[in-house]
């Protein structure tokens, strides 16, 4: 990558109030490090409950998407704007994936 | 992609890295070397050594480990039957004694006498350092999974933190900073190897998280019935009759699946219920010539009839999930993709140390208080692996015992680890510390064949060819590791220090190239 500026005059990094809008907050990384698991897991769960195959391959399917979904999870936290939005968005992921594997148990 | 969003990104590719880059080097380096734990063991075990029988013996060899235990011996055991690299026959079985640790009994493939307690040498410590940290299952194989989260995340995010990542495949500038031609390093071997990082990142996270993620999967599919999850996937467990009968030969199972699938290794008889008239075999195929990890046939041992065979890539999702663990360990091209394996390792692992140079230069430079001590921690910690390898190798031959060597190993690993990172830290120097670990490493590389040699009483070349081969690769490595000690510059003491520019002077980029 070849980013012109460097990094003590970067303009991403400038900010009228001072702040830093590029960095990442220590409360924000760890909050999506945390709150990825809970996430990934569910996502993986909903996943294995609505695939339309038989058990075993929705198993092997969800398994082998789980890790991608993980990360996926971690990147988008990293890159969200703000804790706030970061508890939102990976908690309701958790818990939207959570709903949807109780409800399909409940109708099959 | 935006600058922003990139700067972010790189952040996180840099504080991961900062953050746990020693762990997942460890994993890596571990793994790199574990990779050739079979055939490590002729050079370690003079019992493992020697041409296969045709047929072993492994009833003669059930027969006497069970007469030897008595009661305590389970109607549920492994056999594993001798293998080109272990020439002798493994039993492992939990005794049924409350409170008995699992144990494996070493029996000679001719006649199935019992030899001893099998002993793990320095390559399955290795290995098991690699898949469990040496910490109690399922822990230590799931934090091993989060480090190949870890490893896919500073992956997934390097890539994207540069622009243009086919510039770097050919981009390499020694002559200018240090800096810069760590980053240059850095940057070619990541994307040169990339392919090969994604692979065993990604397959490295599935084989130490399976257990983890099954369980959500279970609760989704199966109500939370984790048997019923498993027996969805390798079919119901077999059941006890309740009533005795006499047992079919396992040495004519074991031969029936080697006539049955002859490109394959029949490697492992997985019993159940022995006695019993339900009593199954179940033989592993493993090592074939294709990514099909598990493959077993199934016996009835009242009977000595062949059943069916399973295979885990049945089913499509099974397909793709069979394939991750001969992936992971290289198993299904033979000696020569294990060295390209090897060779690869060595490059992820060289990406994350080269990635914590370049992130301890860029501080330093930055004037953000890294010192050379820090430095030399992160030499220390990362050789130090190298040298305490190369250290255990060298013990290995030189402990009196096979008990002493399993105690012997962990000890010398560890003890030389800590011993590098202190002699790093106290140099407060790192290329004269990355030199010096760097050729005491090569000095008990060179040693270790010698020792072997002396303690064994044995010429050169009238060992096995195993492990004469692993000889010649120990002085092989020991002088490569020389030449790269001696391609290390020396630090002048006229030499104008990197930590002592001052920051305002060195123009900085956020990129990973320039």
């Amino acid at each position: 990558m070849t980013l012109p500026q460097s990094s003590t005059s970067s303009p991403a990094r400038k900010q009228s109030n001072g702040a830093s809008p590029a960095t990442l907050g220590t409360a924000q990384a760890w909050a999506t490090a945390l709150l990825s698991v809970p996430a990934a897991l569910a996502s993986g769960a909903c996943l294995a409950a609505i695939l339309p195959v038989n058990t075993a391959n929705a198993i092997f399917s969800a398994g082998l998407l789980t890790p991608v979904i993980w990360v996926a999870c971690l990147v988008w936290g990293f890159l969200a704007n703000g804790l706030l939005r970061v508890a939102l968005g990976l908690g309701f992921l958790t818990l939207a994936s959570i709903a949807i594997v109780l409800v399909v148990n409940l109708v099959t | 992609m935006q600058q922003q969003t990139r700067v972010r990104l790189y952040d996180v590719h840099s504080w991961t890295g900062a953050f746990l880059g020693l762990f997942v080097f460890a994993l890596c380096f571990t793994g790199t070397v574990a990779l050739f734990f079979n055939e490590l063991e002729p050079w370690e075990r003079p019992a493992a050594r020697g041409a296969m029988p045709d047929r072993p013996a492994l009833d003669a060899a059930v027969a006497a480990v069970a007469a030897a235990h008595g009661d305590a011996f389970p109607d549920d055991f492994l056999v594993f039957a001798p293998e080109p690299y272990r020439n002798s026959i493994l039993i492992g079985f939990q005794p049924t004694t409350p409170g008995a640790e699992r144990i494996t009994i070493e029996a000679d493939p001719s006649s199935g006498a019992i030899i001893g307690p099998y002993h793990e040498g320095v390559g399955r410590f290795l290995r098991n350092l690699h898949t469990d940290l040496h910490l109690p299952s399922p822990w230590g194989r799931y934090l091993v999974g989060l480090g190949g989260i870890v490893m896919l995340l500073s992956i997934v995010t390097g890539i994207a933190t540069h622009a243009k990542i086919i510039k770097n495949l050919h981009v390499f500038r020694p002559d200018r900073s240090r800096r810069l031609a760590w980053t240059d390093a850095h940057n070619v071997s990541g994307v040169w190897a990339l392919p090969f990082h994604l692979m065993i990142a990604f397959t490295g996270t599935i084989i130490g998280l399976a257990g983890l993620f099954l369980i959500p999967l279970a609760l989704a599919t199966t109500g939370g019935d984790q048997d019923a999850a498993i027996a969805a996937i390798v079919g119901d467990p077999p059941q006890a009759a309740g009533t005795p009968a006499v047992m079919a030969s396992l040495n004519e199972v074991l031969h029936d699946a080697a006539m049955r699938m002859p490109e394959a290794r029949a490697s492992l008889v997985d019993v159940h219920y022995w006695g019993d008239a339900n009593a199954t075999a179940h033989v592993r195929i493993e090592d074939g010539p294709d990514l099909k990890h598990v493959t077993e046939l199934r016996y009835s041992l009242s009977s000595g009839a062949f059943r069916e065979a399973w295979a885990l890539s049945e089913t499509s999702g099974g397909r793709v999930y069979a394939a991750m663990t001969p992936l992971h360990y290289g198993t299904f091209g033979g000696i020569a993709l294990k060295a390209l394996y090897a060779v690869l390792g060595l490059a992820s692992s060289f990406v994350v140390a080269s990635g914590m140079v370049v992130w301890l230069e860029r501080r330093a430079q930055r004037g953000t208080g890294v010192s050379q001590r820090v430095s030399g921690v992160w030499v220390g910690a990362s050789t130090g692996m190298l040298l305490a390898t190369a250290g255990a190798l060298a013990l290995h031959h030189a402990l009196p015992s096979s008990t002493d060597r399993v105690f012997g190993t962990g000890l010398t690993y560890a003890g030389l680890w800590v011993l590098a990172v202190g002699y790093a830290a106290w140099r407060a120097e790192d290329r004269t510390a990355l030199r010096h670990l760097l050729a005491a490493t090569a000095v008990l590389l060179a040693m270790t064949p010698l020792i072997r040699l002396s303690v064994e009483g044995a010429e050169l070349w009238s060992s096995s060819l195993p492990a004469v081969a692993t000889d010649m690769t120990l002085i092989a490595v020991a002088i490569a590791t020389a030449i790269l000690t001696q391609a290390i510059p020396v630090p002048s003491t006229h030499e104008k220090s990197p930590r002592a520019v001052s920051p305002q002077r060195v123009p900085l980029t956020r990129s990973g190239v320039e």
